[in-house]
C-alpha cells in the first residue's frame, strides 16, 4: 500500500507512532473529518501562522531585525497582516460574523504579545530572522528546498517535506534555530522524542543541516537550537496583586520563554547576560560551578549530536514499518497520556482499554534519553 | 449485592430503621449496610405488620428512587417479601397487595412529577399532550441556544463589556464561557426560587462594591472565612503552648510559640475591630525570628518540634498571609468593584439564555425535566397568605397527602431543593423516611445537593429521628478497620463535607456471613473489598469500571487492581 520511495511529512510519521491504525485510517483509508462552518482550531492556527509568516517576511525585506525594530512599526504591520489575512481565508470566514472579528481581534493582540516578546529575546541574543515558512520538498511553494531524503535500515528510501515556521541565523557562525509556532502546549519532550512520537522539531535541524549550500551559505549549517514558541498567552493567576509582573519591568515580556533544546555552547548567543543563575531569555540555569541545572533546555554537543542521529533512525525505522503494512490498532500509552482523547477515528478502531491494552512506553528521564541516545547511536 | 440477611438477623438499629413509625426518620446508611434490603423490608413492614393506625395498602406508599433500574428492583423486592408473608398467613388481604403492586407509586422523581404534571395540567393550564424533551436533544438545544446566544452578544456589545468578559474570564476563548453558563443556568434551575437567587446575586455585589466589607453581606463571609481560619490556627499554637509549658528543655519553643500567639492575636484583635487596614499592614510587615535552634531532641519530644514548624509554615505562607489577609479595606473593595461588570454581564448571560431556552422549548412543545419538576411544584404549592416566602401545599398536593400515607426516599444524599420541596408538600407530617449516605454522592453534575442531608442530619428537628447503619455485609473486619483509619484520616468536614467520626463507622457484624462462604468451591474473594465473588463476575465488574472510566482519557492506571 505505501511503496518505497516512501514520501510522508513528518507529523504522518508521528501519528504512526502513535497508533499505526489511526495513520492507516487517515493517509491510507483517507477518511477526514467533516468540515466545520465554524472556526476551527486549524483555521486559527492559520491566521497566527500567516499573520507571522508576512510579519517576518516584511522584517526580512526591509533589512531590520527583530532587536531593532520599533513597537509601533510591528503593532501596525501586524495590524495590516491581519486584515489581509482575514479578507483571504475562506471566504472571508474571519469577517463573517461579530464573533469570528472579535477573534480576528484577539489573534491580533496575542500576536501583539508574542512579537514583544520575541523582539525582547532578540535583544539579548544574538541570532536574527533568516528565513519565513521555509518548505522543503513542496514543489508548488516558493523557494522550496528540495525532500528530505534518507535510507532505512531496510534499504528503503523515504522522503519527508514540510515547512519550517522560522529559521534564525548567527551569519558569523553560519549557526542556525529552528522555531515552531505552537497554539499551545509547552516543552520539548524527550521521551516522546525518543519514542518517535513528537519528531518535528529536530527533524527540521537535519533537514537545514544539510542545506547550507541551497540557501546559499558557504560553509555548512550547525545546528544551535530549535524552539518551540507558544502563542497562546494565558491570564496569570496571583496571589496578590503586588506579585504581578508589571507591564514596565524588563522581565514582562519575557515571561513566556521559548521552549525546546539548544547546543550549551550556543547559551550566551541566545542570553547574552547570564553569567550564572536563572536565565531571563530561555530555560536554562547555570549552576555555581559552571554545570547546567538538570531542568534546562540546555543539552552538551554530543548528546545533542546523539539525539538527532536518533531522530534519523526513528524516522527510517518507523518508515520501515508502515512499508511493510504494519496497521494494528495500538495506540500507545505514555504516564497518563494516550493518542485516543483527540482521535477522531475512536468509532471506526473499537479499541477497549481493558481487552485489548494500550502499548505502554516507558516513561524516560531526560537524562535516561540523552544515556539512550548516547548508547543506541554509539553502537550503530 | 449480598443476600439481605433474613429476617430473624437484622441488627438493631436496622430493626429500628425499619419499625420505626411516627416521625420523620433520616437513615444515614454506609455502604453495604444493606440499606436497600431495609428499604423494601420497611415497605413490607408498613404494608403488613406496622401498627394499625401506620399500617397501609401498597398504593398509599410513595417510593421515590434515584433510578428507573432501582425502582424495579425495589418492586420486586417489596413483592418478594410480600410473596414470602402470603406464603405463611395464606392472608387474603396481602394477595390483594400483591395485585396492587404494579399500580404502585415507586419509581423516580422525575416519573412522579411527570403523573402530577399530566394529572394536574389543567391547574397549570398547559396542553396535557406535552412531549419530553430527550437529555441529547436538551444538550444540543442548549449547546446551539447559547451559541446563539454569544453570537449575538458579539454583535450587540454596545460599551465592550462583554468582550471584556471574554478577554478577561475566558482567554478570549468563548467555548468555557458557553458552558458556564449552562452549567449556572441549570443549577440555579434546581432552586425553588431562581429569580430569588438572581436578583439576591445582583444585590450582593452591587453592595459589596459600595460599603465597607462589615456592611456587606459577601464582605460579612469574607471576614467570617477569615476569622475562622485565624481561630482555628490560634487555637492550634495554643494547644502547642499548652504541651511545651510542661517541658523545661523546651522553654526556647514555648517562647517562640508565644511570639506567634501575639502576632496572630494582633490579627484577631484587628479583624475583630473590624480594621482591615491595620490586619494587611501587620500581616505584610510580619517577621518572625528564626525558628529557635534545639539540638538533641529525644524522640517522644520530635512532634512538638514538627508542630511549631508546620504552624510557622502556616502563618508565613499559608493562605491566610499570601492571600486573606492582605488586602486592605479599599483593595478589597477596588476588587469587588473590578468583577462588578462582568459579574453583572454574566448573570445577564445567564438570564437571556433561560429565555431564549425556554422559548425555544415552548415552539417545539417540549418540556424538559426540570421544567416537568418545576411545574409540579407549581401545581402543588401555593404562596402562604401571611408569609410569601413559604410554600403550602395546595389542592392538589393535599390529594395526594390524602393518597400517601408514607413518602420513602432513597439516595436523599442526592436530592436538590427542588424535588426535596416536592416532597415536602405530597408527604404527610411525620411520615417521611429518607435514607441516603453522604459519602457516596456522586451526582454533583446531575445538580444533586448533598447539603441537604447533611443540613437534615445536623439538625435532627423535632419529630425526626437519624439512625446510623453501620454494620457492613461486604466486608471483613480487618479490611473494615483499615477503612475506618483511612477514611477518618481523610474525611474531614472541610474536606468531604462530613466530619468521619465513630458514628459512621463501618463495623462488621457480630457473625460474619462470609466465614461460611470462603471455602466453597470456584469462588474467591477480591483483594480490595474482599466480596465474595466469582471469578466471572469479578472479570464483569472490572470491564464495567474500565470502560466507564477510560473515555474521559485520564486516571486509567492500576485500574485493574482495584475495581471495587
Amino acid at each position: 500500500m505505501f511503496p518505497s520511495p516512501f514520501h510522508a511529512s513528518v507529523s504522518r510519521i508521528e501519528t504512526f507512532a502513535s497508533c499505526p491504525f489511526r495513520h492507516f485510517v487517515r493517509y491510507g483509508l483517507k477518511l477526514a473529518e467533516r468540515e466545520q462552518e465554524d472556526v476551527t482550531a486549524l483555521d486559527l492556527g492559520n491566521v497566527y501562522h500567516g499573520i507571522l509568516e508576512k510579519l517576518v517576511r516584511q522584517v526580512l525585506a526591509q533589512r531590520l531585525d527583530f532587536a531593532s525594530m520599533d513597537e509601533s512599526f510591528a503593532s501596525t504591520q501586524i495590524q495590516t497582516f491581519a486584515e489581509q489575512i482575514g479578507r483571504s481565508l475562506r471566504n472571508e470566514l474571519m469577517l463573517s460574523t461579530a464573533r469570528n472579528q472579535y477573534l480576528l481581534q484577539h489573534v491580533e493582540k496575542t500576536i501583539g504579545q508574542v512579537v514583544d516578546g520575541q523582539r525582547a529575546c532578540a535583544r539579548r541574543g544574538k541570532f536574527k530572522p533568516w528565513k519565513a515558512e521555509l518548505a522543503f520538498g513542496i514543489s508548488d511553494a516558493p523557494d522550496s528546498l528540495p525532500a528530505f531524503e534518507l535510507p532505512t535500515p531496510n534499504g528503503n528510501i523515504v522522503t519527508l517535506h514540510g515547512k519550517i515556521d522560522r529559521v534564525d541565523l548567527i551569519e558569523d557562525q553560519a549557526a542556525f534555530a529552528v522555531i515552531d509556532y505552537k497554539l499551545s502546549g509547552n516543552a520539548l519532550d524527550l521521551k516522546r522524542v525518543y519514542h518517535g512520537i513528537s519528531l518535528q522539531l529536530l527533524t527540521y535541524l537535519l533537514v537545514l543541516q544539510n542545506a547550507g549550500q541551497q540557501l546559499g551559505q558557504a560553509q555548512p549549517l550547525t545546528p544551535a537550537a530549535a524552539f518551540y514558541v507558544k502563542l497562546l498567552r494565558k491570564l496569570e493567576a496571583v496571589a496578590h496583586p503586588d506579585e504581578a509582573t508589571k507591564p514596565d519591568d524588563q522581565k514582562f515580556d519575557l515571561k513566556v520563554k521559548p521552549r525546546g533544546i539548544f547546543d550549551r555552547r550556543f547559551a550566551s548567543a541566545l542570553d547574552d547576560q547570564l553569567e550564572s543563575g536563572q536565565s531571563d531569555v530561555v530555560q536554562l540555569f547555570i549552576k555555581k560551578d559552571g554545570g547546567v541545572g538538570s531542568k534546562s533546555d540546555a543539552a552538551e554537543p554530543e548528546p545533542f549530536a546523539a539525539l538527532l542521529a536518533l531522530v534519523r533512525r526513528r524516522i527510517g525505522e518507523l518508515a520501515d514499518e508502515i512499508i511493510d503494512g504494519q496497521i494494528s490498532v495500538a495506540p500507545y500509552r505514555l504516564g497518563l497520556t494516550t493518542p485516543c482523547p483527540t482521535c477522531a477515528y475512536r468509532a471506526v478502531c473499537r479499541f477497549d482499554p481493558v481487552t485489548d491494552g494500550y502499548r505502554s512506553l516507558a516513561s524516560l528521564s531526560r537524562e535516561q534519553v540523552i544515556e539512550r541516545a548516547v548508547e543506541e547511536v554509539g553502537h550503530a | 449485592m449480598p443476600d439481605a440477611p433474613a429476617a430473624t438477623r437484622w441488627t438493631p438499629q436496622q430493626k429500628l430503621a425499619i419499625e420505626t413509625t411516627g416521625q420523620n426518620l433520616l437513615v444515614s446508611a454506609a455502604a453495604g449496610s444493606g440499606k436497600t434490603s431495609v428499604l423494601a423490608e420497611r415497605c413490607a413492614y408498613l404494608i403488613c405488620d406496622a401498627p394499625p393506625a401506620e399500617r397501609c395498602n401498597v398504593n398509599e406508599l410513595l417510593v421515590v428512587t434515584f433510578t428507573v433500574a432501582a425502582a424495579q428492583e425495589m418492586r420486586l423486592r417489596i413483592a418478594t417479601a410480600l410473596h414470602k408473608r402470603y406464603q405463611q398467613t395464606q392472608d387474603d388481604r396481602l394477595a390483594r397487595q400483591l395485585t396492587l403492586i404494579d399500580r404502585a407509586a415507586i419509581g423516580t422523581i422525575d416519573g412522579f412529577c411527570n403523573s402530577v404534571v399530566r394529572q394536574w395540567f389543567h391547574v397549570l393550564a398547559i396542553d396535557p399532550n406535552f412531549q419530553m424533551l430527550s437529555q441529547e436533544e436538551g444538550l444540543l438545544m442548549r449547546r446551539e441556544v447559547a451559541r446563539q446566544l454569544l453570537e449575538d452578544r458579539y454583535e450587540k456589545d454596545d460599551h465592550g463589556a462583554f468582550q471584556r468578559l471574554v478577554d478577561r474570564y475566558a482567554d478570549g476563548n468563548d467555548a468555557s464561557l458557553r458552558q458556564q453558563v449552562i452549567r449556572t443556568n441549570d443549577l440555579i434551575g434546581s432552586l425553588v426560587r431562581p429569580r430569588t437567587w438572581m436578583s439576591n446575586a445582583r444585590r450582593r455585589l452591587g453592595e459589596a462594591s459600595e460599603k465597607p466589607l462589615r456592611d456587606s453581606e459577601l464582605g460579612r463571609s469574607v471576614l467570617e472565612r477569615i476569622g475562622n481560619q485565624l481561630d482555628s490556627l490560634i487555637a492550634r499554637s495554643m494547644r502547642l503552648a499548652d504541651r511545651l509549658q510542661s517541658c523545661d528543655r523546651l522553654v526556647k519553643y514555648l517562647d517562640d510559640t508565644t511570639e506567634i500567639l501575639a502576632c496572630l492575636s494582633g490579627w484577631r484583635d484587628a479583624l475583630s475591630a473590624g480594621d482591615l487596614d491595620s490586619l494587611s499592614e501587620q500581616v505584610k510587615t510580619l517577621s518572625l525570628p528564626e525558628m529557635p535552634r534545639l539540638v538533641k531532641l529525644p524522640p517522644q519530644e520530635e512532634p512538638l518540634r514538627e508542630e511549631l514548624k508546620a504552624i510557622r509554615k502556616e502563618v508565613k505562607e499559608g493562605a491566610l498571609t499570601t492571600t486573606l489577609c492582605r488586602f486592605s479595606e479599599a483593595e478589597w473593595r477596588d476588587g469587588m468593584n473590578r468583577i462588578l461588570e462582568p459579574a453583572n454581564v454574566f448573570l445577564d448571560l445567564v438570564e437571556q439564555f433561560h429565555e431564549r431556552y425556554q422559548t425555544g422549548k415552548n415552539e417545539l412543545r417540549v418540556l424538559d425535566f426540570n421544567d416537568l419538576e418545576r411545574l409540579a411544584l407549581r401545581a402543588l404549592s401555593e404562596r402562604d397568605a401571611q408569609d410569601e416566602a413559604t410554600l403550602v401545599p395546595s389542592a392538589a398536593a393535599r390529594t395526594y397527602r390524602e393518597q400517601f400515607k408514607h413518602v420513602l426516599v432513597d439516595e436523599y444524599q442526592d436530592i436538590n431543593e427542588l424535588q426535596d420541596s416536592i416532597l415536602g408538600l405530597v408527604a404527610r407530617d411525620r411520615s417521611q423516611f429518607c435514607v441516603g449516605d453522604v459519602k457516596q454522592s456522586i451526582y454533583r453534575f446531575r445538580l444533586a445537593d448533598p447539603h441537604r442531608f447533611i443540613a437534615r442530619y445536623k439538625r435532627r428537628n423535632d419529630g425526626e429521628a437519624v439512625i446510623d447503619l453501620q454494620t457492613n455485609f461486604r466486608s471483613r473486619a480487618p479490611l473494615l478497620s483499615t477503612l475506618n483509619g483511612i477514611f477518618a484520616a481523610l474525611m474531614t468536614e472541610a474536606a468531604g463535607e462530613i466530619e468521619y467520626d465513630r458514628s459512621h463507622y463501618l463495623t462488621p457484624p457480630e457473625q460474619s456471613p462470609y466465614a461460611q462462604h470462603t471455602s466453597m468451591g470456584r469462588t474467591l474473594s477480591c483483594t480490595c473489598c474482599q466480596k465474595i465473588q466469582t471469578p466471572r463476575a469479578m472479570r464483569k465488574r472490572a470491564r464495567r469500571a474500565m470502560t466507564w472510566i477510560a473515555p474521559s482519557g485520564k486516571r486509567r492506571s492500576s485500574l485493574r487492581e482495584s475495581v471495587c
